[in-house]
């Protein structure tokens, strides 16, 4: 193999692969009839109860195959996983594990994590809370909405994110 | 004797007039044209009466017979028991246990099944309430590679390049830990009334 033919044979290999990553799985025949719609709606809780800030994904995927989330803040960072499965007996459930990076200036950095498994029926919702539920007063928390349904491609939104308020990214 | 000639013991029947129609009419056609049968039913005959011609022997000659046969038999027998005792000794013996000792035997198995029974039968050692993932989706070249050493660089690309959903949370909120992670139902949940 000539020394010429390397980088051509790298860059084909290259594109070849970013091509497979880029088509949805969705389009796969045997993958589509499985795949489910996750609407995950990530919130910021604020004292008094109310709602700070929200954002709202919506992500396809299949049994088994985990949805990642990222939430970054000023003194934390949250990595979870949901990852949705369906038993023989046809019931759906949700495993979500959960992994907090928190710095607090009583107690400083601390890292916990979890993972925790709910059935879930199509439409309904489910809450995470990575940093626990016992909301104190002054203290913003973070809630994570989940809701499961089959993947319908005709009344399916695009992937994506939109957010409330507040600034995002993905 | 042709394929289709009868059986001794029909022949022996019949000569014996214990052969019962259509059976009997049918042998006796067979016998007409048959060389073979009826040379064997002559011999029978013979047999038939030899036996009932010969002079009966005396008793004592019968009583020494029957003495002998006897002494065999109980040495066969003798010589029977010392072979099986190694292997069913206990099998073939009854024995015999008193009625409160086999109830309390049997309640004894009872409850020793019913404590271990649960141990050994369930799965993950009694964790069966406990939801099992049976994930069975399978689906062909579904990945575009041909060998294993493409696939583990497919698969290393593609945990590099994973579908994370990055969320950039409020800069001016600070959190602080509230419990443990919590995974509920909404409607389960009373602690924030809905926006």
């Amino acid at each position: 193999m000539g020394p010429r033919l390397i980088p051509a044979l790298l860059i084909v290999l290259t594109s070849a692969g970013l091509c497979a990553q880029e088509a949805p799985f969705t389009e796969v025949p045997g993958l589509k009839e499985k795949a489910l719609i996750l609407e995950i709606v990530a919130r910021v809780i604020e004292r008094n109860e109310t709602e700070a800030w929200s954002t709202e994904n919506t992500k396809v995927t299949i049994p088994g195959r985990a949805v990642i989330l990222k939430l970054v803040g000023k003194n934390v960072i949250v990595l979870a996983q949901f990852t949705p499965y369906q038993r023989e007996d046809g019931k759906t459930f949700l495993v979500a594990q959960g992994q907090v990076w928190i710095d607090t200036p009583q107690q400083g950095l601390k890292y916990q994590s979890t993972i925790q498994t709910i059935p879930i029926n199509y439409g309904e919702q489910v809450l995470f809370f990575p940093l626990g539920n016992q909301t104190k007063e002054g203290q913003a928390q973070i809630e994570i909405q989940l809701e499961l349904r089959p993947f319908d491609k005709k009344n399916t939104p695009q992937e994506g994110q939109d957010t409330k308020s507040g600034d995002t990214n993905k | 004797m042709g394929n289709m000639c009868p059986d001794k013991s029909l022949l022996s029947l019949y000569l014996d007039g214990e052969l019962p129609s259509p059976w009997k009419e049918k042998l006796e056609t067979h016998l007409l044209h048959c060389g073979s049968c009826q040379i064997q039913a002559k011999k029978l005959q013979g047999l038939h009466q030899d036996l009932h011609t010969l002079p009966c022997p005396p008793m004592e000659v019968i009583q020494a017979a029957q003495k002998r046969v006897w002494q065999q038999l109980a040495v066969k027998i003798k010589e029977g028991q010392g072979n099986s005792q190694k292997h069913r000794f206990s099998w073939n013996r009854p024995v015999a246990i008193p009625l409160p000792a086999a109830i309390a035997a049997l309640i004894l198995v009872a409850l020793v099944a019913s404590l271990a029974g649960p141990l050994l039968f369930s799965p993950g050692n009694g964790a069966s309430h406990l939801p099992v993932a049976r994930i069975n989706t399978e689906v062909q070249n579904i990945v575009p590679v041909s060998n294993i050493e493409n696939l583990v660089q497919y698969l290393e690309m593609q945990a590099a390049t994973a579908d994370i959903v990055i969320i950039k949370l409020p800069e001016t909120q600070n959190f602080v830990p509230a419990g443990q992670p919590t995974l509920l139902k909404a409607v389960e949940y009373q602690g924030r009334k809905k926006p």
